[in-house]
């Protein structure tokens, strides 16, 4: 096989000196040993196997392939078990300060009280329920599932990016992918200890039980999902049935006397814990977005009244807001009295004039983005982008400053991918899921994801990106 | 118990999955029948092709234009086994089969919805340039009748036996029924009036090809020899309580199906159901004796509609 290290960064599997780290040497001497014909002919298989078995998920915007595979790249991203125990303890740690930081801003604000963060910042974004105030999840845990986004810089240090607390996706794929490099690759799974995550649907199940209402001693958990045009849609039904509860679309939920119930063939049945897989505005026809058809009318009361848990809570989004994200390594050392163990990206707030004008001036040098959007959408990548393109962006930002923050370029680090038959430096990123249940624990890896055109930055499957399967090593047992 | 919606959707998904699987068969038996007497008899074969189309009221069929070099089978197929825009094609049956199976995933096993999956893409290749040459038709007949055989089959043993289970059966029971209905309605009242007259083998042809067209005629044979006699023969597709195609077992199916449903046994479609059971059970000799069955498949039919409606407001629309 063809091999081109990576120059100019960080490249995961080659060191400086173009030799391969420790822990990829046999990868790359196994893939060396399968040979070119008999990849090829496994990687169409492999492309077989995910449209055969209905793996896709919807693009936008695109008539053509509404129903696409996510392009999943057949060497595996490898990471050691010492750094991976640094990222969990790292992630468990910002998952801890950011619901302290949720049960507080929705109950007393000692935090913008004690000037930690402006209010504006907090109480002026949308994301922000001040409908909630008051109102605290049980267990006071507000983000049950998170998705966090890491890469590495060209040093190779990790870098949280951005914290996705809404309703983070992707980790389908981290079981699928999983399993079809298993059935494809065999015999390179003979060679490491990967550490098993096949267990994720029962410690997101447990996960939801524990955050059940106090009285139901067998709680019914239900899956709502927007339904099967939403480009989700194969994770929702597919982690529906790997739990084993129903999935339930806005209209199979009626609430009635402040309670929820879901319509089946023998009338309706209650409902007590609900994994939501749509946005906050959408939940609820009478508390958000009046113009809602996915949502379900009374919810957010049933949910004041505690009689249902939603997961995750309600206005759990002004965590992952990208100007909050400037904050959170204070709100670390303000709620835990501890520095950040893992470090974060430099951020440039558009709120702040002086940080406005620079971001205005130096738009070339910086990646923008809105605060409140996500999957790489409404995001300027200064460096790449045209005069015309920034121009443009530019008068946006003027519009609505406080709704953007720039970030410098960071460069990504790649990873050997599979692409014409040769295996050619691509930028990867990675996104770890924590799950915070009776206690928080993250699946060992995550969903790798992986940009497939040559040069780019952007790694969201709805921009053409791929992705890979992703090995945490364990101790061999002896 | 289980989501309204879901239910729904697993009935529609059976009876789509039944409604394509018969389709496709018809196309099969026509196309094999054209074969045969395509160049001794170009109107017989016609014929049949027309007993096809009425057999299958609904369906959209472009004005055909024949070429030699295809001849009869050839625009048919496109049209009833590729052509999306005719709901009645097998294109069809199975996108909607697939659709439902789709937004019910979680209620599938992954070997349903796999090789559903596969079956409607086997197909859709296919539709997008259409077939030209009639052995590759033969080929591509034969493969999907395969394809959703492979799928029953999945179903058949992964499927849980539970409420979903018996919605899809229920909707493939009431489906079957209502097929097979069709294609007599469609074909009795000519051959029952022809049967003395034409040709030997020409008769025994067209029996055959009503049999095949049903799926029955080895489970026929099997009882009553090859002989072909018209009473037999219709006797058996009515009345024979073991061929799993016959109205009467049909109507059985239906019936038992609805009993297991909640507060299914004296439920408004189970005493319809439970009503023709009994006048396919002990009437046969008076449904016989009428000269045109087509009164007969017409009313039944009916009533099929009607217990369509009623498991539909009481357990799909709650």
């Amino acid at each position: 096989m063809k091999w081109t290290p990576h120059r100019d960064g960080f490249d995961e599997v080659f060191d400086g000196s173009g030799a391969p780290r420790p822990h990829y040497e046999r990868i790359v001497s196994t893939l060396d040993s399968i040979g070119k014909r008999e990849i090829k002919r496994r990687e169409q298989l492999q492309h077989l196997s995910l449209l055969n078995q209905g793996i896709t998920f919807a693009v936008y915007g695109d008539d053509e392939g509404s129903e696409r595979v996510l392009p999943f790249d057949l060497v595996p991203r490898i990471i050691p078990n010492d750094e991976w125990l640094r990222i969990e303890a790292g992630l468990a740690q910002r998952v801890t300060a950011l619901n302290l930081f949720l049960a507080d801003i929705y109950s007393d604000q000692k935090c913008l009280k004690d000037g930690i963060l402006p209010y504006e910042l907090v109480l002026g974004r949308p994301e922000y329920r001040r409908e909630l105030r008051g109102i605290l999840p049980q267990k006071n845990v507000f983000t049950h599932v998170v998705g966090t986004d890491l890469i590495r810089d060209d040093a190779g240090r990790y870098l949280v990016l951005e914290d996705n607390c809404r309703v983070p996706s992707g980790v389908s794929y981290v079981l699928e992918n999983r399993s079809l490099l298993q059935r494809s690759f065999p015999e390179i799974f003979a060679q490491y200890p990967v550490r098993p995550i096949e267990g994720y649907p029962s410690m997101l199940l447990e996960t939801l039980r524990n955050a059940a209402p106090r009285w139901g001693s067998n709680p019914r958990c239900v899956l709502l999902s927007p339904g099967m045009f939403n480009s989700a849609y194969f994770e929702h039904s597919f982690l529906a049935r790997e739990m084993g509860i129903t999935l339930v679309e806005g209209r199979d939920l009626t609430v009635e006397n402040n309670h929820v119930f879901m319509r089946t063939t023998e009338g309706i049945q209650p409902v007590d814990v609900i994994y939501r897989r749509i946005d906050d505005d959408f939940l609820d026809p009478l508390a958000f977005r009046r113009d809602s058809q996915l949502g379900v009318a009374g919810l957010i009361n049933a949910y004041r009244e505690g009689n249902v848990s939603i997961i995750n809570a309600p206005g759990a989004g002004i965590a992952d807001n990208k100007a909050v994200y400037a904050y959170v390594p204070d709100l670390i050392r303000y709620y835990l009295g501890e520095e950040a163990s893992i470090e974060q990206v430099p951020t440039y707030l558009g709120f702040r004039p002086d940080d406005f004008k620079f971001m205005v001036e130096n738009l070339d040098k910086l990646v923008v983005k809105t605060t409140g959007d996500a999957g790489g959408y409404g995001m300027l990548v200064g460096p790449f982008a045209s005069a015309r393109e920034r121009g443009e962006y530019r008068e946006r930002m003027a519009a609505d400053p406080g709704n953007y923050i720039g970030q410098p370029l960071v460069e990504l680090s790649c990873h050997p991918t599979y692409i014409d038959g040769e295996l050619q430096p691509r930028r990867i990123d990675l996104r770890p899921f924590i799950l915070y249940g009776d206690r928080i624990r993250a699946l060992p890896g995550g969903l790798t994801r992986v940009a497939l055109v040559a040069g780019s930055y952007v790694v969201n499957s709805s921009q053409g990106g791929g992705s890979k399967d992703t090995w945490v090593l364990g101790n061999r047992a002896t | 118990m289980m989501l309204s919606r879901v239910g729904g959707s697993l009935y529609w998904m059976g009876r789509y999955l039944e409604r394509g699987e018969n389709v496709t068969r018809l196309l099969a038996v026509t196309s094999d029948f054209t074969i045969e007497f395509g160049g001794l008899d170009e109107a017989l074969a016609q014929a049949e092709w027309n007993d096809l189309v009425r057999s299958l009221p609904g369906s959209k069929i472009p004005s055909i234009d024949f070429s030699p070099e295809q001849g009869l089978t050839v625009p048919y197929v496109n049209a009833m086994l590729l052509d999306d825009r005719n709901p009645l094609s097998v294109r069809h049956s199975l996108g909607r089969a697939r659709e439902n199976a789709r937004s019910i995933r979680e209620a599938l096993t992954q070997e349903v919805f796999s090789n559903l999956n596969e079956a409607f893409r086997g197909l859709e290749d296919h539709s997008r340039k259409g077939i030209e040459d009639p052995a590759i038709s033969a080929e591509v007949v034969a493969k999907t009748h395969r394809a959703i055989l492979t799928t029953l089959g999945a179903i058949e043993h992964t499927l849980s036996r539970d409420q979903g289970w018996t919605f899809m059966k229920f909707g493939e029971a009431l489906e079957r029924t209502l097929r097979t209905l069709m294609v007599l309605r469609a074909k009795l009242p000519l051959l029952r009036v022809e049967a003395g007259s034409v040709d030997l083998p020409v008769f025994y042809a067209r029996w055959r090809c009503l049999l095949r067209s049903i799926a029955s005629l080895e489970n026929f044979r099997r009882v009553h020899g090859a002989g072909l006699d018209p009473d037999e023969v219709v006797r058996f597709l009515l009345f024979d309580p073991h061929t799993p195609r016959s109205i009467r077992c049909g109507l059985t199916r239906v019936k038992a199906y609805l009993a297991q449903l909640p507060d299914g046994d004296r439920s408004k479609a189970a005493r319809i159901a439970g009503r023709l059971v009994a006048v396919m059970t002990y009437e046969d000799d008076r449904i016989l004796a009428q000269p045109d069955l087509a009164d007969f498949c017409d009313e039944t039919s009916l009533e099929l509609g009607a217990i369509h409606e009623a498991v539909e407001s009481q357990y799909f629309s709650v």
